[in-house]
Formats: structure tokens, sequence, C-alpha cells
């Protein structure tokens, strides 16, 4: 039950805010949120990966892990966390409805608390833009980039993964140093989040340090929508902006939570470990 | 130090900086952005340089090499490779693209063996599915929580599914083993479990269900599938034919099957209907066959039906869903069935009265003859706003049987015609008026049974024929009945209440004539006479009331009843008529104490009746062995049930637990006096004296699948027990038999090549007439099955089977031994297949029953040792 306190709280406050319902006594319910979504391909493939990552930097030793996906398509790729997907399609269906209920909380929460990657990024192949959301609560921000051009140094090291032959190389971005290991019998030149620029997919991916960590651990090959969510009330911003907020909102929390203030007493600083430490 | 310089300088004259560079284009000249474009060392494969085409397509190179010429590689999904050996120097190359499809081997996902959503459990196939599977209950038997009996019955948490879907549609009804046993496994994504499930939608938020519906969700929405098998063996001359082609699309959806055998294989099994129909069950609606006359039977064994069942087979099967518009959907399911078994062995009958024991030696030969059709037609709405169905079912059976005993004394000839034929229809309807809901139904049907057994020489001659020898005695029978049900309901939602009101009407009108000649024409009298009219009516009227918040569910249904009976026999002139009014509550609960248990209990009460085959006042002879009348008043039952369920399912651990505990008392107003011969015959009669019949049920299972091991562990037990009164030989006997199951078993993964099945099962029994305790039997079958694939294409499966019997006076081990070797061509899905079972050519099995009163113990003759070969493809 604790795994699902912080969520609980954060989902109902975030609910509060649309809709000033009292929560005391009596079954929870509230009108769904919006869902929207723009069918841009489908994919071919798509890779598993199992993601372990650090959510407190001084915290190492305690990691979590989660399953992201990379969905390769024709004109465009996806990659996001499984979970998020699934929390897409549940809020779909649920969008229908005029009021949800415990049930379909604990349907939501069943995937929300498995998300560990918050950031799906869409990457237009053409054009090679990335576009990336994510979630500040209680809003969804969307940014453009391009893709990062990574110059990656070969290594001589070679080992299988999943079967596949992989080469080692090495290459240091956004204040990391990256570690990856692609295979070449995979012609494609893509990878977890923005990670790409080899002649061959990424298998596995980690930075120094082991803050991050992806291991491809499945592939198959089912046509499944590839989508972005384009709601209203996406704010669109950029890089820097979004990045600014996303700290500021893990130092003080309470000033992105309009909920009562009782509940948040409980929420001291989010410990904060961003993928991208610079850029 | 210097060295180095020198060394620098050496270098770079020699490694020399070139550049390559160009563009990529398709054959439609657009650009190709993505594409990798590598130099490689051709002797090592070392990777020199590589570029990415850019967004207009173009790649730029710039690498240092010593190597005279360089292999440029440019690779890209979707794409065909291209290999061009160049000179190691700056050059502009432009490249076009052609076309190819990739496909990549999938690899499964670990993690996602089993998902929850909501109310429904999604197990991934790919990962459950080994090598050597073929169909897809190959693979459900491996998933935790699912079990299959032996007959094909689907149990998820120890409790028969209610519905099985492919794509939601439910193309079989309870014929299901139909596709679960034809199905690629190759061809499903998942498979689901509904779990409170309810068929009805329209009923869904306002009617829970207990039962669980299992869903196949294919990969591909419009399919064209299923398998082709043949096969020929020896000895004797074997053969295995089964064609099952299936198609699925989503307005569509079609499944035939020819199948014919005479290698053990009972194809008969598959067009068995495995589920219940919640409707007809509760309103005592029998359009299932009777056997009123019968031959002697061997007890057949209780293991795989290869080892022992001598048939010859033939069944064509023709099964179509089509949907129409406003959300109609139309299914047509027939087939027919042609089969030939027959069976040989002999048997040990004692039977234990409070006084003494008979035993009863019969060595038996028999024949057992089988033409029969099913059709039945369904038009069906199924939607949130209306349901409506309705079906129109025939069944006909020209079934025959011939048996030979020897007694030691003499040889007894049965010849026995058992026809049925069933025409029935039901309508069924719910739709909404205002804020109700109102159900119409009518149910209709008319069977007819004629039947005959012919036993020479004649038995029972002291009371057919003065005690004087005579050649043959034949018991005809014909019973037609017709029967109807129609009920009107009213069902509406309330807050958290759900009620639902119905009031019916029953009638069952029945005709009996039954006569038993001998050879000489003698006239026998009206005691072996039946003229039987039966006519019963039940007037009803059912208050259902369903209460559900949260994680509560409690539903009490309050049925009042006016039953009438009017049975009359012209020829004897006796009748009676019986008025009663019967009240049969049920409550049940159901609790989901949180995502993970879930606790129900029920409490009813019911009565029951007899039903005509329980009431006739004259003669009837069952069976060569058996002449029977029941010249009393009707049979007349209470039975107070009580039953309570514990379960417990984590998908996230692959664990799933279930407990249940039943128990069921029966007030019976009569009590039979049974009346054993010495020569092992019995006359059955029955007096009016109240007793009880009480029966405990206990099981309990879990199964567990472990990630980490490949490997999956399940245990069951069951314990049975029942007490209750009878009169044996004019003593009175209380009657106590226990039963109790034991089982587990172990799937598991060794390697990826390697993988083995291994699984126990004790089967203890024991009774107790008067306080005397009756010999323990004890079953232990044991069974280890290897599955080996090598180099993917060949596969080797060992099977091991050993089965341990307590017998009257010794103890009885059989052993069986099979191999099969499959060689499969990959991409054309072709397996060829040797079998060679029971090796060790093991001919009889010997096992026992314990009945009411007796233990049987029965010498059965098995297949013998056999060769078959086999092709098989997936269409």
């Amino acid at each position: 039950m604790k795994k699902y306190l912080i969520p609980l709280i954060f989902f109902f406050l975030s609910i509060n805010i649309l809709n000033s319902q009292t929560l005391i006594g009596g079954t929870p319910s509230f009108p769904p949120s919006d869902f929207n979504s723009k069918d841009l391909d489908t994919s071919k493939q798509n890779f598993f990966y199992e993601y372990t990552y650090v959510r407190n930097p001084d915290e190492k030793l305690k990691k979590r892990t989660a399953l992201t996906v990379l969905q390769i398509g024709t004109n465009f790729s996806k990659f996001s966390d499984y979970n998020s997907l699934k929390l897409d399609s549940v809020q779909e269906k649920q969008s229908n409805l005029k009021r949800i209920e415990k049930n379909e909380i604990t349907q939501q929460l069943n995937y929300r608390t498995k998300i560990g990657f918050k950031i799906t990024a869409v990457k237009d192949l053409s054009s090679n833009k990335f576009s990336i959301q994510s979630k500040i609560p209680s809003n969804n921000y969307q940014y453009e980039i391009d893709q990062p051009k990574l110059n990656w140094k070969l290594e001589e090291e070679y080992r299988t993964i999943l079967d596949f032959n992989v080469q080692k190389a090495t290459v240091f971005y956004s204040g990391r140093s990256w570690i990856a290991w692609f295979a070449i019998s995979i012609p494609i030149s893509s990878g977890p989040y923005t990670f790409n620029n080899l002649p061959g997919l990424i298998l596995e991916l980690y930075d120094d340090q082991k803050n991050f960590h992806f291991i491809l651990n499945g592939i198959n090959n089912e046509i499944k929508n590839i989508y972005i969510r384009n709601e209203d009330n996406i704010i669109k911003t950029s890089r820097s902006k979004f990045l600014n907020t996303e700290k500021s909102y893990h130092e003080r929390p309470d000033l992105f939570l309009k909920g009562s203030e009782e509940n948040l007493k409980e929420l001291k600083k989010i410990p904060y470990n961003p993928i991208d430490l610079k850029y | 130090m210097r060295l180095v310089y020198v060394f620098i300088i050496i270098s770079n004259i020699i490694f020399c900086q070139n550049t390559i560079e160009g563009n990529l284009k398709d054959k439609y000249n657009n650009v190709v952005v993505g594409s990798s474009v590598t130099i490689t060392d051709k002797d090592t494969g070392k990777i020199i340089g590589y570029a990415i085409s850019d967004e207009i397509g173009k790649y730029k190179i710039v690498f240092t090499s010593s190597l005279k010429t360089i292999e440029l590689k440019v690779m890209f999904i979707g794409y065909k490779t291209i290999t061009e050996t160049l000179l190691n120097k700056t050059q502009t190359k432009n490249y076009t693209l052609e076309e190819q499809s990739f496909e990549l081997k999938e690899v499964i996902v670990k993690s996602e063996k089993i998902s929850v959503f909501g109310d429904t459990i999604n197990y991934n196939v790919n990962s459950f599915s080994n090598k050597e599977d073929r169909s897809i209950g190959d693979v459900l038997k491996r998933m935790p929580g699912i079990e299959i009996k032996n007959d094909g019955t689907i149990l998820y948490q120890g409790t028969p599914i209610n519905k099985y879907y492919i794509e939601g549609l439910d193309l079989l009804e309870g014929k299901y083993n139909l596709a679960n046993e034809n199905l690629p496994h190759g061809e499903v994504l998942k498979v689901q479990i509904l779990e409170n499930h309810q068929p009805i939608k329209i009923l869904d938020t306002l009617e829970f269900s207990n039962k669980a519906a299992l869903n196949i969700r294919l990969k591909k929405n419009n399919i064209f599938t299923g398998q082709a098998e043949l096969g020929s063996g020896f000895s004797p001359l074997l053969w295995d034919v089964n064609i099952t082609p299936m198609l699925f699309s989503k307005k569509n959806q079609m499944l035939f099957s020819y199948q014919t055998n005479n290698t053990g294989s009972d194809a008969a099994s598959q067009v068995k209907s495995l589920t219940t129909d919640d409707i007809s069950e509760r309103f005592e609606n029998n359009d299932s066959k009777t056997d009123w006359l019968s031959i002697q039977k061997l007890q057949a064994p209780d293991f795989s039906d290869q080892r022992w069942l001598d048939n010859n087979v033939h069944l064509m099967s023709v099964n179509i869903l089509t949907k129409l518009k406003k959300d109609y959907e139309l299914r047509f399911n027939s087939s027919y069935l042609n089969n030939y078994q027959q069976e040989d062995g002999f048997s040990q009958t004692l039977f234990f009265t409070a006084s003494d024991t008979i035993s009863l030696f019969e060595s038996k030969y028999n024949q057992f003859y089988t033409n029969s059709i099913d059709a039945d037609l369904t038009l069906q709405k199924n939607t949130k706003k209306s349901y409506l169905t309705n079906n129109t079912k025939f069944k006909g059976y020209w079934d025959g049987q011939n048996g030979i005993i020897d007694n030691n004394i003499t040889e007894i000839r049965q010849k026995l015609s058992n026809r049925f034929f069933s025409f029935s229809n039901q309508f069924y309807t719910i739709f909404p008026l205002g804020k109700k809901l109102i159900t119409i139904n009518s149910n209709l049907s008319f069977n007819r049974t004629p039947q005959s057994l012919t036993v020479s020489p004649g038995q029972f001659e002291n009371i057919l024929n003065e005690d004087e020898n005579f050649n043959e005695v034949t018991q005809e029978i014909n019973l037609k009945s017709f029967y109807s049900n129609t009920f009107l309901g009213f069902t509406k939602g309330l807050g958290y209440f759900t009620f639902t009101n119905k009031i019916g009407l029953q009638i069952e009108v029945q005709d009996l004539l039954s006569s038993i000649n001998i050879d000489n024409e003698r006239d026998l009298g009206s005691e072996f006479f039946n003229n039987l009219n039966w006519l019963r009516n039940k007037a009803y009227f059912i208050l259902n009331t369903q209460f559900r918040k949260g994680d509560w569910q409690i539903g009490l249904e309050t049925p009042i009843a006016f039953n009438s009976y009017k049975i009359d026999d012209e020829n004897l002139i006796q009748s009676q008529m019986l008025n009663r009014t019967t009240f049969e509550p049920l409550l049940t609960v159901n609790y989901n104490i949180n995502l993970f248990w879930k606790l129900t209990a029920s409490s009813g009460l019911t009565n029951s009746f007899g039903t005509i085959d329980k009431l006739h006042y004259a003669y009837i002879l069952n069976n060569y062995r058996n002449l029977q009348r029941i010249n009393s008043v009707l049979p007349e039952n209470l039975n107070k049930k009580f039953g309570v369920g514990l379960y417990y399912r984590n998908p996230v651990k692959s664990l799933f637990v279930n407990f249940q505990f039943n128990y069921i008392n029966k007030k019976n107003n009569l009590l039979y006096e049974n009346e054993i011969l010495t020569d092992g015959s019995l006359e059955i009669n029955a007096r009016e004296n109240e007793n009880f019949r009480l029966t405990h049920i206990l099981s309990g299972n879990a199964s567990k699948y472990f990630n980490d091991l490949n490997s999956s562990l399940s245990i069951n037990s069951n314990y049975f027990s029942q007490s209750y009164n009878l009169s044996l030989n004019n003593l009175p006997a209380d009657i106590i038999n226990n039963n109790l199951r034991l089982g587990s078993k172990i799937v598991t993964n060794i390697k990826s090549f390697l993988s083995l099945e291994y699984s126990n099962t004790y089967l203890i029994s024991y009774s107790t007439i008067q306080n005397q305790e009756k010999q323990k039997t004890i079953q232990h079958a044991s069974n280890l099955k290897m599955n080996l694939n090598l180099y993917k294409k060949h596969y080797f499966g060992i099977n091991n089977e050993y089965i341990r019997n307590s017998l009257f006076s010794e103890n009885n081990l059989n052993f069986f031994s099979d191999i099969i070797y499959r060689y499969t061509l990959d991409k054309k899905k072709i397996d060829f297949e040797v079998q060679w079972l029971n090796i060790l050519n093991t001919k009889n099995y010997r096992t026992i029953l314990v009945n009411d009163y007796n233990y049987i113990e029965t010498n059965y003759r098995l297949r013998p040792t056999q060769l078959l070969f086999k092709i098989r493809f997936t269409l």
C-alpha cells in the first residue's frame, strides 16, 4: 500500500483541482480526464527495454525498475514507458464514462505506479526531430528538439545480448558518460530515449555511474499504433523552460499541488535525478 | 618519448585520411534518412568508420586506414543491404536502395507473462508455450490458475469456465474442445480470463456472476488456420485423420472438422458440451439422452483413451457464426458422429450385505455402435441495450450395443437398441421498458426414447416363466415427452440494489409404454406392461434481490412454486396425485477482501421430485440382472446446501490458490430396499421411510509459476465423504463412502531444449457398512514426460506412466512407456512424427471401483503396442 500512497495522494490532489468535490466520506467519484490522441504511424517492430534507475541521487543503491518500449514505424518512432501506454488505453476507455469511481481509479493506479520512465519521445524519422512529452503535476508539457548529434567512439569490445552480437561504444552527452552496446545486425540507428547515431540498434545503454540502465529484454513484431497525445491543455514550451519547471517542482512540490494544507504538509522535497543533467 | 613522435609521423604517412560521401535514395527518388553506411575491414569485419544519412539523405565518412581495399555497407531496416568493395581513397558514392521486408525474430518479454486489467487476467501465450506444443490447449495446461481435466473441461481456480470465446465470439458454445485441441497456438496472442463474467451484456451491471470465462485473442484480425493430420500405423492396420480448418474474421467465424481414427483417440469428446446452460439448469429441463436399458459394461480405465479405447470413429462437425446487421449474429453448429467401440475383459464384483458377501464373476465382450446427429441454430443479439436469443436444436441418436457375458455357467447375449430423438426451441429476450428490463422466455421440447433390450437365454425364470428355462426375453420401451417453460420477468435497478421478479409456468407431459415379452409368447400379465401417463405442472414466482456495493455482492433468491403431479397407469389402475408448495431460498455472498483475496459463500434449500424413471408400477428389465419396479409414492427430496470458497490470485507473483467446502444434506422420503440374489441379480423396491444422505466435499488447489526457474508447480486435493442408509437384503445398512484424491504436477524447463513434466496422483477410497470397515483401496498414478528439442527440428518425447492399484488380494503394478519423435520442417510448418506407444506391450489393466455397497474389480484388455506415423501441417 505504501507504494501506492504517494501516487494516490497526487492523483487525488490533481483531481481536486479539476473538480472541487470533497473526498471525505462516500465513494470518491469524479469526471474522467480528457483523452485525445493523434495517430501518426503503426509500429513494425517493438523493442522492450528493462529500465533500472536511481530515483534519489543520494541513495544510489536504491534502484527501481520499469519496462520501456521503443516502437519503430515507417515515418515515426516512439520511446515511452510500457505502462504509460497501458495507462493511456485505460484513460481512453474511461474518457467515455460519465464519472470514474474506485474501480477505475484502481485500474489507473495499477499502471500509474509502475511507470518509471516519465518521458515520451516521439521522433519524426524524416526530419529527425523529437517531440517530447512529460508531466509535471498537474499539467502535461510538450517541447521539440533536434536529434542530438552524438559522436560515439567505437570500442573493440564485443559480446552478445539475447543472441545478438553487440559492440561497445561510448559518448559524453548531457553531462554524463554513456556506454552503449549496439547490434549491427539490426540496422536501425536508434535506441532508448533520444540516443541514436550508431550503425545499429542500441540494445544496452547506461551511464558510467549506473544511474540509468536500459537493456533489451524482448522484441515483437506486433502492429501497434504510434500516437501522440494532443489534448488542448498540453502546455507547449521549450526544453529549458520545461526542465526549470521540473526542477522547481521537485524542490517545492507544494506550490504545484493546490490541495488542502494538511495534505500538502506531508510533501517534502522530491529527489531529483534527471536523465539530462546538462543540455 | 621521441620514439612516439616518430611513430606518429610514420603512421600519418601510412594511415592516410580519406573521405567517402554520397547520397542515398530509394527507387522512387525519395531521400533515405537514418540509414547507416559503414566501412569495414573485409577480413576482420571491424568497423573502420560509419555515418548515418541525414535529413537530405547525405552521408559523409572520414576515416583513416592502411588497407588497400575496404568494404562499404549500406544497411537500413526495410531495405536490401548493399555491399561494395572499394579502393581506400577519397570518393563520392551514391546509392539507390531497394526495398526488402525485414522480419526480426521475436523475443519474449519476461516480465509480462501474466498481467491484470480489472477483472481480466491476460496470459501471454508465447511466455508459456514450448517448442513441442501444437494446439492452444497444450499451452493452456501450463498456465497457473488454469487446469484442463481429462475430458477437456477447462477449470479456472477449480471451477469450470462458463464461456470459451474466440475474439469475443462464442462460436462453439460448450463444444470448445474442438477449437482448444485444433487451434495452433502460434496464432494466439494471449489468453484472457474474464472473472465474474456475465455473458448477457445488458445484465452486466445488474446481475453479478461468479463464473469465469475464457477469451482467445488472436494475433491477426483475419486468419485462416487450423491443422491437418494424416497418420497410419500397425498393428492391426491403424489410421488417424484429422482435418480441421478454421477461419476467424471480424464478421465471420467458421470451424469445420473431419476426424476418423481407430487409434483410440476419442474424437467424440471434442463435440461434447462442457458448459452448462444456467437457464435450463435451474428449470429442470432435461433434453439430454437417458438410457433406460443397458448392457453390462466394463469399468473403463481412468487414464488416456489411447491406451485402451478400441474404436473406429468418424466425426464431422460444421460450425459457422456470422454477424448480421443491427448487432444480430447467426450461428449454426452441427455434428455427425459414427462411432464403433468394443471392449473385452472380465470383472469380479463383491456385494456386501450386512450379513454376507456375494461374489460374481463375469467375462464380458461388448460392442457399441453410435450414430448420432446434433444440429443447433441460434440467432442472437447481445448488446448493452438488449438481449435476444432463439435457439433451435435437434438431436438424433441411433445407437445400439451388443454384449456377451460368460459367468462360467452360461453365456448370456444382450442386444440393446437405445435410440433417442429430441427437438427443442428456446426463445429468450431482455429489453428495456421505461426504467425496467423485461425478460420473456419460452422453452419447448419434444423427446422420444424408443429403446429395447433382448437377453438370451431368458433371465428371471421364477418371475417370468414359472421357473422354466426359456430362450429369450425382450424389454421394449417407448417414452414420449413434451416439456415447456414460459416465464415473464421484470428487472429494476435501484441504487445498490437490483430486483428481478419472475413469474412462470412449467408443463411436462410424458407417456411411457413398456412391455416385457418372452419367446414363447406367454401372456405375462399386466405387471410387465407400463402404460403410464405423467403430467407435471409447476407454477412459480421468483423474487431475486441483488445488492452490490464496493467489495460486497449479496444475492437473495426466493422462489415460491406450486408443484402438481398427476400420474396414472390405466392398465394397472394405479394412480397418484401430489400437490406441493415449495420455497427454495438461496443466499449468495461474494466479498473481495482486497485485490488478491476473494471470499464466497452460499446457502440454500432446494426440493426435487422423482423423474419418470423413478416411478413405474410394472416391471422393467433394466439390464440382464436387474428387474425393477418402483410402485411407491413419488420420491421427494429436500436438499440443504451450504458452501464457502476462498480464492487468492496474484498474477504478479503468478500464484493462484483456492479452497472450497460444500455440505449437502438431502432428505429422502423413500428408502430403497435392495435385494441381492445369490446369482448377483438385483431387485429394487422402495418403501416410505424418511432418511438422510449427507455429503461433505472439501477441496484445495494451488498453482505457482516460478519465473527464475521457468517452472510451474500445482497441487490439488479433494476429499469427498457421503453417508446414507439403505436396506440390503432386508437388513438396514448405514453406508459411509470416503474418497481422497491428492495430486501434484511440476512442469519445468531445465534448458531451452529440455523440459520435464512430472505428476503424481493418489486416490484413496474406503467405505464402512454398518460400522464394518471394508478394505481400503489405493491407486497411485505417476507420470513422467520428457521433452527434448534438438536443433530446432528434432523433437523427442518420452512418456512414462506408472499406476499402482491395490486390489482385493494383491497389489497390481502397471507400466507404460511411449516414445514420440518429430521432425519439423520449420518454414513450411510440417511435422513428420513417429509414435511408438505402449512399448512394454502391457496387455491388461486391473482396477477396482468402490460403489454403494459393492466393489468391482475389472480386468480390461488394453491396446497392444503400436507404431504410428503421422504428418501434420498447419493450415
